[in-house]
Order: C-alpha cells, then structure tokens, then sequence
C-alpha cells in the first residue's frame, strides 16, 4: 500500500510541474551552497596543510614574541634576541634538535642589465635547503665557505629568474641588489626548484644570501628575525619544541620574548582557523536550506488547501488518516530529496570547478553529502509534517463541501 | 444464517454549531434496515436528508442516538474505525460525482482497493467486471473524468462504490445533475443492484424516482414525518 501512497504522491507532483520546480528550487539552492562550502573549505585547508607538510615534516619555528601593550602601547614584536651564538647553542643543547638556521627578511631590488624585480631577501645559512625542504635546480645552495667569508652569492628563486633573465642562463652572472641605501653586487651560484606560495611567503619571489653577508655587509645587525629549528625524528617535535621553549626561558627569562611552533601546531592552527570559517559559511548555506524547508512548507500548506475536496472524496471512500498524511509527507518528502539531489551535484559541480581553477584536488567529503542528504530529507519531514497532519485531520463532510 | 437487520438508528440527533448559532439538521430520528431493503428518502431541501445520508455513511457522527451499524457502536467508533467501515461496508454516491480528477475511471475504481490494500491484478480485474456492469464502454475506461458526460462519471462513481462489495449503498440525488434519459439509466442500475440483493438507500427530491424503491421515507424539518411502504411497484 505505501508503493500505491507514493505513486499517487508522484502522480499529483507531475500535475503542477511549475510549483514542484519552484519548491525544489530553495532546497537545491541551501543544498549546493552547504555541500560548495564544505568542500571548498576543505580543499583549501587541504591545500594549506599540504604546503606547510611540504616543508618538512621536522620543522620549528621561533619567531620573536610580543611586548604587551601596557598603558596605551601598541603591543610590538620583540627584536635584539635572537643572536647567531644562540642559534649554535641551541643544537648543541637540545638532543631532538639537529639543525637551527637563521634566517633574515627583507625587501629588495634587484637588477640585471635593464631589468628589474621587487623580490624578498632571505639571508640563511646553508641548512635551509634541508630544512626547508627547498632542492637546488641549478647550480648549488649557500655554502659554509659563503658564510665564513660573508661572499656575496646569491641563490634565486624561480620567479626571480623569469623576471631577471627571461632569455639567459643566470648561473653566474652578476646581479645589482638595492636595498636602503646599499647597493651591492652579487653572483647568481644557484637556482631552487619551484616551490610556490605557502600563506604569505612566496618561496619562488625570494633570493637567499649567506646571513653573514646580510648581517656585516647590510643591516649591520647582531641579531637575526627569526630561526627555523630542525629535528632529525618527527615524531619527537613535540619534546623538541620544550627543549628549545625551556632553553630559551632559561637563558632569556623572559618567555613573552619568543614564540616556538612546531609544523604540528602550525597546520592544527590553520586547520582550526578555516574550519570555523567553514562552519560559519557552512551555517550561513544551512539558514537558507531552512528557507527552503519554509518554502515547502508553504506550498504543502497551499495544495493541501486546494486539494481539500479531493481529500474528502478519499476519507469518503475509506483513506485513515495515515493514509492521508503518508501521501502528503511523500509529497513533501520528494520535493526534498529531489533538490537535496539536484543540489548534491549542484554543490560537487561548484567544487570541481572551484577546485580545478585553483589546481586544488577534488576533496568531497562523504560526511557532507550524508549531512546534505539527511538535512534535505529532515527539511521535508519537519516542514511537511504540519500540512499533512493538517490535511490527516479534516473532517470528511466538509472537505467534500468545499468549492 | 445473517442477520436480517443490517442497521439500526435510535433518536438520532445532529446539531451544527456555527458559533453561538446552532442549526438542529436532525431532531431525533429512528430507523430500522434490513438487508435487501430499497429506500428511498424525500423531502424538501433543508429537511435534514444530506445530513442523515453523513450520518448513515458514516462520515459524520451523530450529536446524540444510537447507531449499531454491522452490530458495532458507531457513536463510540474512531475515525479509523468509521474509516474502516466507509471503505468496506458502505459504498456512497454523490449528486456531484465527486470522482478524483487526476486519474482515469478505471483507476477511481480502483481507489477504495488501494485503502483495503487488494492487489493490483486483483482489484483491476474486479474494476474492469463492474464497470461493465454498470455500461461504461470499455473504450471509456481510460478516460478522465472531465472527458465523461455526466450519466458516465455516475456509473463510474457506482462502480467505485461497489468495489468492496458493501453491505449498504448510499446515493444522495444521484440523478439530481442528470439528464431524465441518463438518470432514468441510473435509476435501473439501482433496481438492478437491489434485485442482486445490494440493501440501497437513496435521497430524492422526485417522486417518479421515490416510486422506484419499496420504501419511501419523507423528512420535514429534520423528523421523519412518514415511512410507508411502497404499495404501487
Ligand atoms: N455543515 C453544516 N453546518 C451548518 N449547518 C448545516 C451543515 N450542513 C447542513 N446544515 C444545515 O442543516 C440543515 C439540513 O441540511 P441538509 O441535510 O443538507 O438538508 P437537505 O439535504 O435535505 O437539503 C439545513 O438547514 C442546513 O443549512
Ligand atoms: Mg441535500
């Protein structure tokens, strides 16, 4: 008997085939936009995660802390901590720590013959290509003679070298690099590998220099911005991120002078950022699922109005209520399921897309779709159930004397 | 052997409450039927015929009575029980036909097998046997209703309330949106049905039709102001 209830469900959906498209509408609508935004989130998070994993599984980074803003200062970084003397002491007195490069940021301009580029500085050392995970594609990395005798060499990124020499082989070449009033001539003795974006930091725009060179020949400094500290093993980061946190409270006292993440907490931060963003979004698609749901309900109401006589013909020849409010809630229920479908490839079609302009892969989550399925199908329950008990409960004589 | 009372009415009662108004429809009626009865039930319009057929039908409860239809309580009935009762024990024919536009006749036929939950092949072929019985051309079965003339949706919705083979058949002016050519059909189908042995009820206004039925029951203001038989058939 439910087949028959559900045929003839069918039967008066194909009647009005304008408002079935019209009430689906809604639910396709909150359904694509939920599943689009979850994929779409997860993908991008995917892609994020990903680049910071592309690091090296053993990265850590100390970055300097923040004073507190007391009395009306602005909170500031910390700066004149992190000397190269410490950078040694710490491999040599944390055992899970293998390596601690420094490292120096600053901006630049660099020129060969008549073409110029904005590109990022990055005074190091010569681990970086190890720690960093950031291969040689010509030529060679940053050499420890480099450092001892503060050489002026240059290794470039990918982009850098597009820009510089769209038509020549940059290995040794000689390029000018202009930053605040220096102006200082460098030998190209490598090229990296193409690494791309990661957050902010784009690894192709950059140009590493030995940090010697950086901090005698141009800045003038003691100290360096940041280090990236290595462990051999990863799954000991968490004991090597303590060692390096204890040794620095220790010699610093001060533990708001300095910041230690491992790549862990790094890509859990990211995860925990974007997931409540997607949340939110995904929140926002859902009120309009719930609008949708509202549109259904709006529609049953009216057909359960209009058809008010043909129920009483059906109650007069022997439908039970159930039997009435089966048909109505498998209306409801197909109007649901039907855009909770449309809308399923509707939202995977958006992610594709999204996802292929992006070169991100394809990540559908089967939660999702689950989620989608079940909350289009509950929006057909919750918001049909009224119409339908509404129409179970009218009293058979006057349902056959309405016009 | 069955019992030869089929149902029996008491002091039956019905009120309508249209706010602080109430309409009294009926105003204690009494009525005994035995099986194979052919009555028919007159009065002029407002005297409470509607409102008894309901009440007989079961559609609607009576405000006050008693009501033993089949031996069952039907003032104490629930709606799925009156439900029950509606779909196997009473067929009912409406003035206006009231067959379900969406389907074709066979399948308004159908509809009452549905809710007793017959199969398919089963009540298809008992549809198709009645509406040949009642002369609906075969070609005519897949029509819809608004393709029918009048004297066909009647058949079709005579042939819909036979197909649970009820104890009792209920028509409330069945002939009243008819031609006299294609209600005189009808009346036939009647005689021929109670004939077979179908216990008929029905409600008209004339009385050429009244004369058809061994009983004539005339209603005035909700009461029954005579129930004689029908000496001239
Ligand atoms: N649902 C209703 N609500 C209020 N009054 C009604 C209702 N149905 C019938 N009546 C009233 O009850 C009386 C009997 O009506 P009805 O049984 O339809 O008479 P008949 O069929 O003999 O013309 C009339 O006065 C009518 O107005
Ligand atoms: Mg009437």
């Amino acid at each position: 008997m439910i087949f028959e209830l559900i045929k003839i469900a069918f039967n008066s959906l194909k009647a009005n085939k304008l408002r079935f498209f019209l009430s689906i509408l809604g639910i396709i609508i909150g359904v694509a936009a939920v599943i689009a935004v979850i994929s779409i989130g997860e993908e991008a998070t995917y892609n994020v995660k990903s680049r910071v994993s592309s690091l090296g599984s053993g990265l850590i980074i100390v970055t300097p802390g923040f004073r507190g803003g007391k009395g009306g200062k602005v909170s500031q970084e910390v700066s004149n901590v992190f000397s190269l003397e410490l950078a040694e002491e710490i491999v040599k007195k944390s055992p899970d720590i293998d390596k601690v490069v420094p490292s120096i940021q600053k901006g630049a301009l660099l020129k060969y013959k008549n073409n110029n580029f904005q590109a990022r500085i990055s005074a190091t050392t010569p681990d970086y290509e190890k720690v960093l995970n950031c291969p040689v594609d010509e030529g060679r990395f940053l050499s420890e003679k480099d450092i001892e005798e503060y050489k002026k060499v240059a290794v470039l990124g990918k982009n850098v070298v597009t820009e510089l020499f769209p038509e020549e082989d940059p290995l040794n070449k000689k390029i000018v690099l202009q930053t605040g009033s220096h102006k200082l001539v460098f030998q190209v003795v490598g090229v990296l590998k193409s690494k791309g974006q990661m957050m902010l930091f784009n690894f192709d725009d950059q140009v590493y220099i030995p940090v010697s060179t950086m901090m005698k020949r141009i800045s003038g400094e003691k100290f360096v911005q940041l280090y990236l500290a290595h462990t051999d093993n990863p799954d000991r980061a968490t004991d090597a991120t303590k060692q390096i946190k204890f040794l620095l409270t220790r010699k610093l006292e001060d533990p708001d002078l300095f910041r230690v993440r491992n790549q862990q907490e790094i890509i859990e931060t990211v995860g925990r950022v974007t997931s409540i963003m997607v949340l939110m979004l995904a929140g926002i698609a859902g009120i309009s699922l719930l609008v949708g749901g509202i549109g259904i309900m709006n529609i049953m109401l009216v057909s359960v109005t209009e058809r008010t006589r043909e129920i009483g013909i059906r109650k007069a020849i022997g439908a039970k209520r159930k039997d009435i409010l089966i048909q109505f809630l498998v209306e409801s229920l197909i109007i649901s399921i039907t855009g909770g479908i449309i809308g399923l490839i509707l939202g995977v079609i958006i992610s594709a897309l999204v996802a292929y302009f992006n070169h991100w892969p394809l990540i559908l989550s089967s939660f999702s779709i689950v989620l989608a399925f079940i909350f289009s199908s509950g929006v057909g329950l919750i918001f049909g159930i009224y119409p339908a008990m509404k129409a179970a409960r009218l009293n058979p004589v006057e349902a056959l004397r309405y016009e | 052997m069955m019992k030869k009372i089929l149902f029996g009415i008491k002091n039956v009662k019905k009120i309508y409450k249209m706010g602080e108004v109430s309409v009294p429809a009926l105003r204690g009626i009494s009525l005994k039927v035995e099986r194979g009865e052919f009555i028919a039930i007159t009065g002029p319009s407002g005297s409470g015929k509607s409102t008894l057929m309901h009440i007989l039908g079961c559609l609607d409860k009576p405000t006050e009575g008693i009501f033993y239809f089949d031996g069952k309580n039907i003032l104490e009935a629930s709606e799925d029980n009156l439900a029950e009762i509606r779909n196997k024990k009473i067929g009912f024919v409406f003035q206006q036909f009231n067959l379900l536009g969406g389907m074709n006749a066979l399948e308004n036929v159908e509809t009452p097998c549905i809710y007793a939950g017959v199969k398919k092949d089963k009540r298809i072929k008992r549809a198709k046997e009645l509406l040949n019985k009642v002369g609906l051309e075969e070609e005519r079965f897949s029509h819809h209703p608004n393709r029918l003339s009048g004297g066909q949706r009647q058949k079709v919705a005579i042939a819909r309330a036979l197909i649970n083979n009820p104890a009792l058949l209920l028509a409330d002016e069945p002939t009243g949106s008819l031609d006299t050519v294609s209600g005189d059909e009808i009346i036939k189908i009647f005689q021929n049905l109670n004939k077979e042995g179908k216990t008929i009820i029905l409600v008209t206004h004339e009385s050429y039709i009244a004369h058809h039925a061994r009983r004539i029951i005339h209603l005035k203001d909700g009461l029954i102001e005579e129930d004689k038989i029908n000496n001239d058939l």
